[in-house]
């Protein structure tokens, strides 16, 4: 056969369409995905929005209640700034989020770009979160003398916050990158070829 | 854009250009569930892309755009779960199956075809399916991103391996 001959082949398929659409199913399917599909995959930058406010207002609450030195107000103000830091970061990433060439490459070079962000803000979590906010809360809590639970619910927080952001690495952002790049190196891989 | 407009314009497309994702998903998805999986999230991306849509490109075009992009990303993405068929977002005929295969379409020799293109790498398929529904080396260019002398290295060499197995599908005598 000939190339001619395969598309003739090809185009016998136009004449009746292949499949019936269930097309109730298939609007509920729609709907329903698209709906949650957003809350999931950025559960980090919330969940560290989420934790940094509440961490904020229970030590805001603390120094009210204390009486506390104006050091004792710092802890909040600055788990206010770290959650409005990541509220900003994430809002500049969406921003940028449809901006891209609409060919396909381009579109993935898109999609890599924000995956690479969103694997480096996990990765430097630590060192902009957690780190800043240990160096606030644990002298505080020393030398205030604080009682063994507000210790145990801080370190649960910081905790806490930890495992969101790994397992949000791990299982979500980078196997996506990783897959993504697979895929750019395949769709460039012609020009390797042709060299 | 409003929910009824977005819901409009996707079942307009969907109407007139359902052949045009059913080629895509048989050459990309060879089971049953899976063609209901991949069927699934390519309408999901299309109807996500339809605010982003300016009418620059044909409908045509843009579809075919956002379906292989898809359906290249969904089948590295499958790799992983080679058994077991649970869908990857946890609702495997969750609302009812979507896809039900007409009688009319068990050709042979398109069967044949579809087995071969499916033999090809990912991006390999897109362009096949791109070359045979007739686009040309600039829009398919321009579709993914790629220079034109890069499209006809590649097709070149999908369009002489094409013809040899058609060859050899034809001297079997079947």
């Amino acid at each position: 056969m000939e190339f001619e001959d395969l598309k003739k082949i090809w185009d016998t398929q136009n004449n009746e369409p292949m499949y019936a659409i269930n097309e109730t199913a298939l609007h509920k399917r729609i709907h329903h995905l698209s709906r949650r599909t957003g809350w999931l995959a950025h559960v980090n930058e919330i969940g560290i929005i989420i934790i940094a406010l509440f961490t904020s207002a229970f030590l805001l609450f603390d120094a009210l209640n204390a009486n506390e030195s104006p050091y004792a107000y710092v802890g909040p103000v600055a788990f206010v700034l770290i959650g409005l830091f990541v509220y900003l970061s994430r809002h500049n990433r969406k921003k940028n989020e449809n901006s891209f060439d609409q060919s396909m490459l381009g579109e993935l070079n898109s999609a890599i770009r924000n995956a690479t962000y969103l694997v480096r803000f996990a990765r430097t979590f630590v060192w902009w979160f957690l780190l800043p906010a240990a160096a606030f809360c644990f002298p505080n809590m020393w030398i205030n003398n604080d009682p063994w639970y507000k210790w145990l619910l801080v370190l649960a927080s910081f905790w806490l916050s930890y495992l969101v952001v790994s397992w949000d690495l791990n299982r979500v952002h980078l196997p996506r990158k990783r897959q993504l790049e697979a895929l750019q190196a395949k769709l460039t891989e012609v020009g390797d070829e042709e060299g | 854009m409003k929910e009824s407009e977005q819901q409009h314009i996707f079942d307009t497309w969907l109407g007139q250009y359902k052949a045009l994702l059913f080629k895509v998903v048989r050459a990309y998805a060879f089971t049953e569930f899976d063609r209901d999986d991949l069927f699934q999230e390519i309408t999901i991306q299309v109807w996500r892309s339809i605010p982003a849509f300016r009418g620059e490109a044909a409908v045509s075009t843009w579809l075919y755009r956002v379906s292989l992009n898809t359906a290249m990303r969904w089948s590295v993405k499958e790799r992983k779960h080679t058994d077991g068929r649970e869908s990857i977002d946890g609702l495997p005929y969750a609302h009812g199956k979507l896809l039900e295969e007409q009688a009319a379409h068990n050709d042979e020799k398109l069967a044949w075809l579809y087995a071969e293109i499916g033999l090809l790498t990912e991006v390999d398929r897109s362009l096949t399916l791109l070359l045979l529904d007739g686009f040309s080396y600039k829009e398919m260019a321009s579709m993914l991103g790629l220079t034109e002398t890069n499209i006809g290295v590649r097709l070149h060499r999908i369009k002489k391996h094409l013809i040899t197995q058609s060859k050899k599908y034809e001297h079997h005598g079947v």
